[in-house]
């Protein structure tokens, strides 16, 4: 006899209410779903017990590291980190008077981002206006739609067509740097370095002096009538003294220089004098004539050398000022430290072979880019060269934190006392 | 979107809910979990954070995985049981049913080779009434015609009590002769070679539900194989939802 496998056989085996009852399966299930969620949240009762900081959203910035286990120190409950938490340690000066819109201190500078540097924002936080520029009042001359430093960003300035180096001072880089140039003690050939020092932050060259860079070639001696002395690299009224002064001196402990025979050469004579000056009666004689003649000579053609002389006050003349840019691009920063495995000439290609004080010596954009853009490889975001706040502004010495008698620091997952406080805020 | 994703498991507890039906809810469940994988890591900045979002990543990377994972499943799984196992029953009422067979399985023996040996299992401890998978009472007594043996029955008695018998009990076939359908064959193949032809239709009723046996047991390892991963899924998704309630009240605190 065949067994009966009709549907309504199989369906009879089935109780009806099998669903009434609990079935392991579903009971496991149940179980688990409702272990789980408990288990995570005496995990949280657990780690909040600890004082484990496991809500915070990542490793903060290094030079917050001090008080990373206060969150709030930068943070107030239900209100976010309000720019006033910030500028309690940090000034944060107006980045321009005309800016039509001034982003919150957490809006750019992206804290628990890891250890790195606050103030190296995203490209995003200065295109959000420097892609469309709008400003109060007068424009600020910037250009409006900057994307990127690849994209849209203007030439420097300093080296856009037409500009010139405005410093009233005669150099000539080509002639100084031709080989075997007659130096104090020999010939010399002089390098970039030779005479370009960086500051002690190796940022920024110093500016040139003449007592550093100019003197030892080029002495402002005063002549054969004071042998090795020179006059002091001033104005002229302080030249003027300072020859008196030394003539004065030569004439006392030197009398014999004041001898016609042997204190003046012809060759030292003006070509076209039909006489030579009638010997000094005296001291004060010697000391004004030789004054004078010393004077036509500084200041007619050593000073001329470099500088520009205008009519001063009474009898004297005055040195035009340089006016030697000490900075180039005000409103970038720059690291010659950063780039000193470059040679110089890769950037300040033209030195070499400018003859004119008004050659502008600077790299263009261009050149930045080769190695400042993604297919370069080096760092390009605004904050390469850019900074938002006027640093000149910023806060001296003297903030608003203390330090607590007792600290809590992290010592793995458990907290210490130390008697070294962190900052109270 | 994760709370919505964990409505899905409330929507099933209320069919009656009119808020659309169980398939579209799935639908959603799945492409709003999807989605919420590249939310979460453009949400996240591609950074895992601190000990609280890194546990939520890690559960976010199981829940989904675990999701996906059945999803897969439940793409072939239904038709291989469909294909492999003829006479599917409800999941939970396979014990049940599998009583059922074992004493249809005795009736049938009974009913030609004469009254069988009480199995062991039998004197034991009667079974818990509250228990469903305990075998029901009227299905473990042999409704068999006891009349007497038939003769030449005695292969058949020996094969069941040698072999079907346990085949039948077993909670896990395991290593047992007839858990394989070829070796089931070849054992049934051999035993209507020996039987008279009086004893074939038996044998014939007794492969058939040694093979319904088989078939239930498939049911059981593709069951587990088709919800085995809710077992991940859905107690980790307690814990995401839970964690990521927290992380938003802690967000929005500092």
């Amino acid at each position: 006899m065949a067994r009966d496998r009709s549907t309504k056989a199989l369906a009879s085996r089935i109780e009806l209410d099998y669903f009434k009852h609990p079935h392991p399966w579903r009971t496991a299930m149940r179980n688990a779903t409702l272990a789980a969620p408990i288990l995570a949240a005496v995990w949280l009762l657990l780690a909040v017990m600890q004082g484990d900081d496991i809500f915070t959203s990542g490793p903060v910035a290094t030079r917050h590291r001090m008080f990373e286990n206060d969150c709030q120190a930068c943070h107030e409950p239900w209100k976010g980190v309000p720019d006033t938490k910030c500028v309690r340690c940090h000034e944060a000066p107006v980045h321009h008077g005309n800016q039509t819109f001034t982003p919150d201190c957490a809006g750019c500078h992206e804290e628990h981002k890891g250890h790195t540097r606050l103030s190296r924002t995203n490209d995003r936080h200065c295109v959000r206006c420097h892609s469309d520029l709008k400003t109060t009042g007068q424009p600020g001359g910037f250009d409006s739609s900057i994307q990127s430093f690849n994209d849209g960003h203007p030439e420097f300035a300093a080296v856009r067509p037409g500009a010139k180096d405005l410093a009233v001072v005669r150099y000539n880089h080509l002639k100084h740097m031709k080989k075997g140039l007659q130096g104090a003690t020999g010939p010399v050939t002089l390098a970039c370095t030779g005479c370009h020092f960086a500051d002690e932050a190796g940022r920024y060259m110093r500016p040139i002096t003449f007592e550093k860079q100019c003197k030892d070639c080029h002495p402002l001696a005063l002549g054969l009538c004071v042998p090795g002395a020179v006059a002091p690299h001033e104005v002229p009224a302080a030249v003027r003294a300072s020859v008196a002064q030394q003539l004065a001196v030569s004439a006392s402990q030197h009398p014999e220089r004041m001898q016609p025979a042997q204190s003046e050469s012809p060759t030292r004579l003006r070509r076209g004098t039909a006489s030579r000056p009638a010997t000094p009666v005296n001291t004060a004689e010697w000391i004004a004539r030789q004054a004078r003649e010393v004077e036509r000579q500084l200041f007619g053609k050593t000073c001329k050398l470099c500088h520009d002389l205008r009519p001063g006050k009474g009898d004297l003349q005055e040195v035009v000022p340089t006016k030697i840019p000490v900075r180039w691009m005000q409103h970038a920063t720059y690291s010659h430290r950063a780039h000193r495995t470059l040679t110089c000439s890769v950037c300040h290609a033209s030195a070499a072979r400018s003859a004119e004080t008004s050659d502008v010596l600077l790299p263009t954009a261009v050149t930045c880019l080769v190695c400042h853009s993604a297919a370069g490889g080096s760092q390009h975001g605004c904050t390469e060269c850019h900074t938002y706040h006027d640093k000149t502004k910023e806060r001296q010495a003297d903030g608003p934190m203390e330090i607590n008698p007792v600290r809590l620091i992290r010592s793995g997952n458990k907290r210490e006392q130390t008697g070294i406080g962190a900052g109270e805020f | 979107m994760i709370l919505f994703c964990g409505l899905l498991g409330v929507r099933k507890k209320v069919p009656t809910w009119r808020l659309g039906n169980a398939a579209f809810w799935l639908r959603a469940h799945i492409w709003l979990g999807v989605l919420s994988v590249p939310m979460i890591l453009f949400h996240a900045g591609f950074a895992v954070g601190g000990a609280l979002t890194q546990a939520l990543m890690i559960l976010l990377a199981i829940v989904v995985a675990s999701g996906i994972h059945g999803l897969v499943l439940q793409q072939f799984l239904p038709r291989l049981m469909t294909n492999q196992v003829e006479t599917e029953t409800t999941y939970e009422q396979i014990p049940h049913v599998l009583e059922q067979l074992r004493a249809e399985a005795i009736e049938v023996v009974e009913s030609v080779c004469g009254p069988l040996q009480a199995p062991p299992e039998e004197s034991v401890a009667p079974p818990d009434p509250s228990d469903p998978s305990a075998p029901a009472k009227p299905a473990a007594k042999s409704k068999g015609k006891t009349a007497g043996p038939v003769e030449g029955s005695g292969p058949l008695k020996d094969f069941y009590l040698r072999t079907i018998q346990d085949f039948m009990a077993a909670d896990r076939l395991g290593n047992q002769i007839l858990a394989t359908p070829a070796r089931a064959r070849a054992h049934f193949a051999h035993l209507r070679k020996i039987l008279p032809p009086a004893l074939q239709d038996p044998a014939g009723r007794l492969e058939e539900i040694c093979n319904e046996r088989l078939g239930m047991e498939t049911q059981i390892k593709l069951h587990h194989w088709l919800h085995g991963w809710l077992f991940l899924h859905a107690p980790l998704s307690g814990v995401l939802i839970l964690l990521t309630v927290v992380h938003a009240l802690m967000s929005f605190k500092f």
